[in-house]
């Protein structure tokens, strides 16, 4: 493998070998060659296909289910529904991001007494192929009463709506619940100062509602699991996830089974952003095996992708904003409402944290509502909560700048949060690099150009997002050859077999190429949370540092048995010479890290470092976004002319993946500003479930996104990591709606800002 | 003595108290000091030998990992916040006990 090294590290990592270079990706050739294995590329003796029968209803009682034709079908082995599953308890297990009751999983893997969205997996079956399976589900036959579908988070708050759960009341934060069942999970709010005062301060006050729509992560590889339940009780499961632990700690409870009889190996991942955490298939494929004693396979098609896995929410949104003429912000009054889809556990938590976290206003009440809809669970995507919170908060900022006729970079530099400011929730701040991405942007050659045109317009916004820890592992081997196998759990989304590798070999002054990571599966590391929270080069890094420290130790402690001396006569630099005691002709006496190595196993054999490391410290996030558009007044369409991205990166350890995160955080984002909707109609049916009808941005939808890194190191970290891959997402759509406002004086109120959104605010002058 | 940040949804169990001070080297000691004083919150942040559900608390900004017994530093503040997602505490589905009208006919 060669070091591709086109450009110079930064100022910041002039002072590391390793950290701050672009070396080529330890999985690179395979994914090139096509040799990666993915889910669906698992092929066993004796495997059987699965298929599952999906709800065409929106809302529904399920009054009976006769799987009997079905079963009686030649080359059908099993047939399983809700029934056939041990019965879930209430008990919370964690789920990746957050956490779920597991009753909560199990009827949204597969329906008990009612189907709650169209796609809803009421029965599954495994047939000896793929045709025989798809002919069995058609033969089950299901009896509905159909129910009214809430597809509306507004409608679902109102009293009297249809209820999609008769159990369910609105649970606050100090653990009372509403008296009357309610499709409102919980409530939640933030305060701080005195919200009448600050706004009794304001010269200018504006208040605004948005609607956002349910958009999905738009990862290529679909959902698949495969499931092996051995003759000794063992069921082994092959999946595409961002987390096999989480996988593990679902399928073992919903199948009573123990963690250690459940083993989880983690495929390649063809895309997931926050959509591969939850469990779909695997507990069906596991629950299949069971009942075959022969493995079974399970993949989705696209469709089944958009109607039955987790998108992101739906909202309806609040904010009044008010400040005095001189730009400071003096009060903010923000109202979440967040569609959780059938089952609570919404992001509207996150997105409440993060609403107002850029800036230090004294005055903040923010609430949030977690909503229950006859749409599918939302999943996490990309700063889950965050794109909606803050599309609605920074809109109503550059409205205010707009209003009081100030430059909006200008006023959220005087607005800014900076070290030791304390957010609504509690949080207060450590070294963060809010101000430093403001200046870069101010710098930037973008916002020092000049836009000219018609129907041209820029916009600005920035962007926060906590980036979380928590617990990781590394084990790592010195081979004879100064080679070091890397061990880990992280499955690897964007590039953090490199990312981590490389801070091992920077701590143990080796090359990123002498080491080899590897992603293993549950039985064969420690205990690892799910790639997500842009937690994994932070935290799978700290532990590769811990895992290094612990081969450094231990590479100083067989010196000092080969040179006959003290351990604490030897040491470890930063060159990976081990040195020790001058020699009995007062040489100094050193070695290399490959001649060590090459002399362990003569000297007492291999060396083995490990780590198991759970921060609970984090690098928080801030990125500034400078976007210049052109919108068609005939037609609403609006083309993203140049885009530059700016963000605190704390130390970018491979610059090329850091670039490469905030260039997709765009594309996605700006797909949110424009295109990506699910679009319902009044009886809860998607209506443009393909990748034909959702409409992503391609490459020729966007310019070359320019990327400028910022990096103010975290303290909370060995090498100053924060996480990058989650915040340059948010501040697309505020920016976006910023630009076209600057281009044609509308002021555009929901997501997508579509080319039919547009023209209804302009040329049908809105509702 | 360590400062605990009262969210306003929770100050119901305060006496609308917004900062409270307490006294205890990890969590579970410093929510056993307060439960004199506020028994309500003291069984509204601890669930026997866990944090309570749905809530989550980060120590001088970090969120605790490690549960009752993570170490509380002197002077530190300890904020309350919601789970970042998960549901509401008492909901108990009515399936479980419907599901078995509805079983498969076979």
């Amino acid at each position: 493998m060669v070091t591709a090294q086109s450009q110079p590290q930064s100022k910041e990592t002039e002072q590391y070998n390793v950290i701050g270079t672009r070396p080529i990706r330890h999985d690179g050739v395979d994914k090139v060659t096509g040799a990666a294995q993915y889910g669906a590329d698992i092929n066993l003796p004796g495997m059987l296909a699965g298929r599952v029968l999906r709800s065409p209803h929106a809302h529904a009682r399920i009054v009976s289910i006769d799987t009997s034709k079905a079963e009686a079908l030649e080359g059908v082995l099993a047939v399983i529904t809700n029934a056939d599953f041990p019965r879930a308890s209430d008990e919370v297990i964690d789920t990746g991001e957050g956490t779920a009751q597991l009753n909560w999983v199990l009827d949204n893997v597969i329906a008990s007494d009612k189907v709650l969205y169209k796609g809803h997996a009421v029965a599954a079956v495994a047939a000896t192929d793929h045709h025989i399976a798809e002919d069995a589900v058609e033969l089950i036959e299901v009896e509905y009463e159909l129910l009214t579908p809430v597809l509306d988070v507004r409608d679902a708050m109102v009293d009297g709506s249809p209820l999609l759960h008769d159990g369910l009341h609105t649970g606050e934060m100090d653990g009372s619940k509403s008296d009357n069942a309610s499709n409102t999970a919980s409530h939640l709010q933030f305060t701080k100062g005195d919200l009448d005062s600050g706004f009794a301060d304001a010269d200018v006050v504006i208040e605004r509602e948005f609607e956002t729509s349910m958009a999905h992560q738009g990862y290529i590889e679909p959902h698949n699991g495969t499931a092996y339940y051995r003759a000794d009780g063992t069921l082994d499961v092959w999946t595409s996830t961002q987390g096999a632990f989480v996988v593990r700690d679902s399928v073992a409870p919903l199948l009573q089974l123990s963690p250690s009889q459940v083993k989880v190996t983690p495929m390649e991942i063809g895309g997931g952003f926050g959509g591969k955490i939850p469990v779909y298939l695997e507990p069906l494929a596991g629950l299949l095996s069971q009942k075959t004693g022969r493995p079974v396979k399970l993949t989705m098609n696209r469709e089944e992708v958009l109607l039955a896995t987790g998108p992101t929410s739906g909202t309806y949104m609040r904010v009044r904003m008010g400040a005095k003429r001189d730009g400071t912000i003096t009060a903010a009054d923000v109202h979440l409402a967040f569609e959780a889809g059938a089952y609570p556990g919404s992001p509207v938590g996150a997105g409440a944290m993060c609403a107002l976290a850029p800036y230090d206003i004294p005055n903040q009440r923010i609430d949030g509502y977690d909503v229950v809809v006859n749409k599918p669970k939302t999943a996490a995507y990309r700063a889950p909560g965050a794109p909606q919170s803050e599309f609605a908060t920074e809109s109503v900022l550059n409205e205010l700048a707009e209003e009081l006729g100030l430059d909006p970079l200008e006023m959220r530099l005087q607005n800014a949060c900076e070290e030791g400011a304390q957010r609504a929730d509690g949080f207060t701040y450590g070294i963060i690099g809010n101000v430093e991405c403001l200046q870069a942007a101010q710098e930037s050659p973008h916002w020092q150009s000049e836009l000219q045109g018609p129907n041209r317009g820029r916009g600005i916004a920035q962007g926060f997002w906590f980036n979380i820890g928590f617990e990781s592992s590394a084990y790592a081997q010195v081979n004879g050859d100064g080679s070091v196998p890397l061990v880990l759990g992280s499955t690897d989304i964007g590039g953090t077999r490199a990312s981590i590798a490389m801070q091992l070999a920077e701590t143990l002054g080796i090359s990123a190429e002498d080491v080899h990571p590897h992603v293993v599966d549950t039985n064969s590391v420690g205990y690892t949370q799910v790639t997500g929270g842009s937690r994994t080069t932070f935290a799978g890094g700290w532990a590769a540092y811990e895992c290094a420290m612990d081969i450094r130790r231990q590479m100083e402690e067989r010196a000092a048995q080969i040179w006959e001396c003290d351990a604490s006569d030897v040491s470890y630099g930063d060159d990976a010479i081990i040195r020790g005691p001058a020699d009995e002709d007062g040489n100094d006496q050193q070695f290399t890290f490959k001649a060590l190595a090459a002399q362990l196993v003569t000297s007492g054999g291999h060396i083995v470092g490990r780590a198991d490391v759970n921060k609970t410290s984090s690098g928080p996030a801030f990125a500034t976004h400078i976007v210049d558009v052109e919108v068609d007044p005939d037609t609403g369409k609006v083309d993203v002319l140049r885009y530059t991205a700016v963000q605190d990166a704390g130390t970018a350890i491979h610059p090329a993946y850091v670039e490469g995160q905030m260039q997709g955080g765009v594309a996605q984002g700006v797909g949110m500003a424009l295109n990506e909707e699910y679009y319902y109609d009044d009886s809860g049916d998607l209506k443009n479930a393909s990748l034909l009808d959702y409409r992503m941005p391609t490459a020729l939808d966007l310019p070359m996104i320019d990327s400028i890194i910022v990096e103010v190191p975290n303290p909370g970290h060995p090498y100053g990591v924060r996480g990058v891959g989650e915040v340059p997402i948010i501040p697309p759509a505020p920016a976006v709606r910023a630009a076209i406002a600057n281009a044609i004086g509308v002021h555009m109120n929901e997501l997508p800002m579509s080319p039919r959104a547009i023209l209804d605010a302009t040329v049908l002058g809105g509702d | 003595m360590v400062t605990v940040l009262i969210p306003q949804p929770l100050r119901t169990l305060t006496d609308g108290e917004s900062v409270l001070t307490a006294e205890g080297h990890n969590v579970r000691a410093v929510i056993r000091d307060l439960a004199p004083r506020y028994p309500e919150l003291a069984d509204r942040l601890m669930d026997g030998s866990k944090i309570g559900r749905g809530i989550s608390l980060a120590i001088n900004g970090d969120v605790v990992s490690t549960g009752l017994i993570t170490r509380v530093p002197e002077g530190a503040e300890i904020a309350i916040v919601p789970q970042i997602s998960g549901g509401s505490r008492d909901y108990r589905p009515a399936v479980n006990t419907a599901i078995e009208a509805v079983k498969p006919c076979r």
